[in-house]
């Protein structure tokens, strides 16, 4: 399923490349009323009679017009960016010839929520119904997340419930304040597993870093992201996530990449001397890494194509990394700007296209 | 060569103007001061027109804790990645002698903006 797509690089010279795949793209709703269609008439009464809006656990705010979105994608009526399908499908699909654009939401809320989980299970319910009606079914090109609640029995029931949707194509576990490689979490893998479904992990509002609550200011916290997703990958790896599912896979969306060969060396250095501790872990943690472990380019740190060749060499391998833009939000990275000139066509490939292709079996 | 590009008038009430001159974007900006300034319109980073962000102020400090909102320094910011640009200069404000944007020589006649390109 290739198709024939002209890009421009940053000296506009046209390179002919086979297609291109967006591994993180945010569509919303409008408001909360969005999910009263798929609400029971219980549930309906929360958000329709009793004012419930979601915590807000960020507490920062941008200097900017349209704080975390791109200035340019509010839709004309006003609606909150990323809610108009049609406004996506100009700004983002058409515009940048997309074969397929990975939805990742932005409803995390229901996943990271403290307690109260048969209603936070109910509207990750209603969000999945909302993103299958709303948008899946309006764009083949569009691929769908599911987002669950934390509860790991709700969760599976939620995944059992939609999995065979032929859009849907991973199960979303956001990061928050929590490692997901907990054993208590494990019937979530296994789920995702047997639907042949992927993982994908991407910042929630309440990510946090170990050592640490909230930074205060907002550089310093999206400076630390990449310290959480270290947590995930460790957790993963160690709680042997992978030895007992050797095929699934997980994608680590919108936490950098150029701390994965650092990590894959330290956790490799530490086995070696600690393998005892977790027997259960049967090969070499850089191993999992490699087979197990997706990575994503946005928000792509200013990196000369020198730097990021060597970030490659280190990791030992061409397919870990996929492209992701992060529309409609602030810091998205356009196809055509993402990757520094002078990076190997070969390689300018499977990271538009391939690696995506292949980790999502399209 | 100079080239009519808006009204003062227009350029007044809507603040920046984003105009074509033989192909080139270029964004036209007003200061408050009453003073009219033309950038290249093309962020140098990933490529958005700047017109498409937002006029804004400086902000410095001299100590942890400090906000000096500078009134006088207007910059314009782009809207994706939010870089800030001097409007008077073109110059960023986080690396200003490694990375800016063109500036043009703008003059005013009467009720009309004029661009040197």
């Amino acid at each position: 399923m290739t198709t024939d797509l002209r890009v421009n690089n940053e000296k506009n010279d046209k390179k002919t490349i086979k297609g291109i795949i967006d591994t993180d793209v945010h569509h919303e709703i409008k408001s909360t009323r969005d999910l009263l269609p798929y609400l029971s008439d219980h549930w309906k009464r929360y958000i329709a009679e009793y004012g419930w809006v979601p915590e807000r656990s960020i507490p920062f705010n941008q200097i900017r017009k349209e704080t975390k979105y791109r200035m340019d994608t509010r839709p004309s009526d006003g609606a909150t960016p990323g809610s108009d399908y049609n406004l996506l499908k100009e700004q983002l699909l058409d515009k940048h010839n997309m074969t397929h654009a990975v939805l990742t939401g932005w409803f995390y809320e229901a996943s990271v929520a403290k307690g109260w989980y048969e209603f936070a299970a109910a509207r990750a319910s209603a969000y999945n119904d909302y993103t299958i009606e709303h948008w899946l079914s309006k764009d083949n090109r569009l691929l769908g997340s599911i987002t669950i609640p934390q509860d790991p029995m709700a969760a599976v029931r939620e995944i059992d419930r939609v999995a065979s949707h032929p859009q849907m194509v991973q199960v979303m576990l956001p990061i928050a304040d929590f490692a997901w490689g907990d054993p208590m979490y494990h019937p979530i893998f296994e789920a995702a597993n047997r639907h042949g479904l992927k993982i994908g992990m991407h910042l929630s509002a309440t990510i946090t870093a170990q050592g640490g609550d909230f930074l205060r200011y907002y550089v310093a916290w999206r400076s630390v992201h990449p310290q959480a997703y270290m947590t995930q990958t460790i957790s993963l790896i160690t709680n042997g996530v992978f030895d007992k599912f050797p095929e699934l896979q997980v994608a680590l969306v919108e936490g950098g990449f150029e701390w994965v060969p650092f990590m894959m060396h330290r956790m490799d250095s530490a086995y070696k001397a600690l393998r005892a501790e977790t027997p259960w872990v049967k090969r070499m943690p850089s191993d999992y890494f490699r087979d197990n472990l997706r990575f994503t380019t946005q928000p792509w740190d200013d990196l000369t194509a020198k730097q990021f060749m060597n970030i490659i060499d280190m990791m030992g391998s061409e397919d870990m990394i996929m492209y992701a833009s992060d529309y409609p939000h602030w810091d998205f990275d356009p196809p055509e700007r993402t990757l520094p000139t002078g990076t190997p066509d070969s390689l300018r490939d499977k990271i538009l296209f391939e690696n995506a292709r292949n980790f999502y079996r399209l | 060569m100079k080239h009519h590009v808006c009204t003062y008038g227009d350029l007044e009430k809507a603040g920046k103007i984003p105009v074509s001159i033989n192909g080139k974007a270029i964004v036209i900006v007003r200061a408050e001061s009453g003073g009219v300034y033309a950038l290249r319109d093309v962020c140098p980073h990933k490529g958005p027109c700047l017109s498409d962000g937002m006029l804004d102020k400086g902000c410095s400090a001299n100590e942890v804790g400090e906000y000096i909102y500078e009134k006088d320094k207007e910059v314009l910011r782009c809207p994706w990645h939010s870089w800030e640009f001097d409007i008077k200069t073109g110059k960023s404000l986080f690396a200003p002698e490694k990375v800016k944007v063109k500036t043009y020589e703008v003059t005013v006649e009467d009720d009309g903006v004029f661009v040197n390109v």
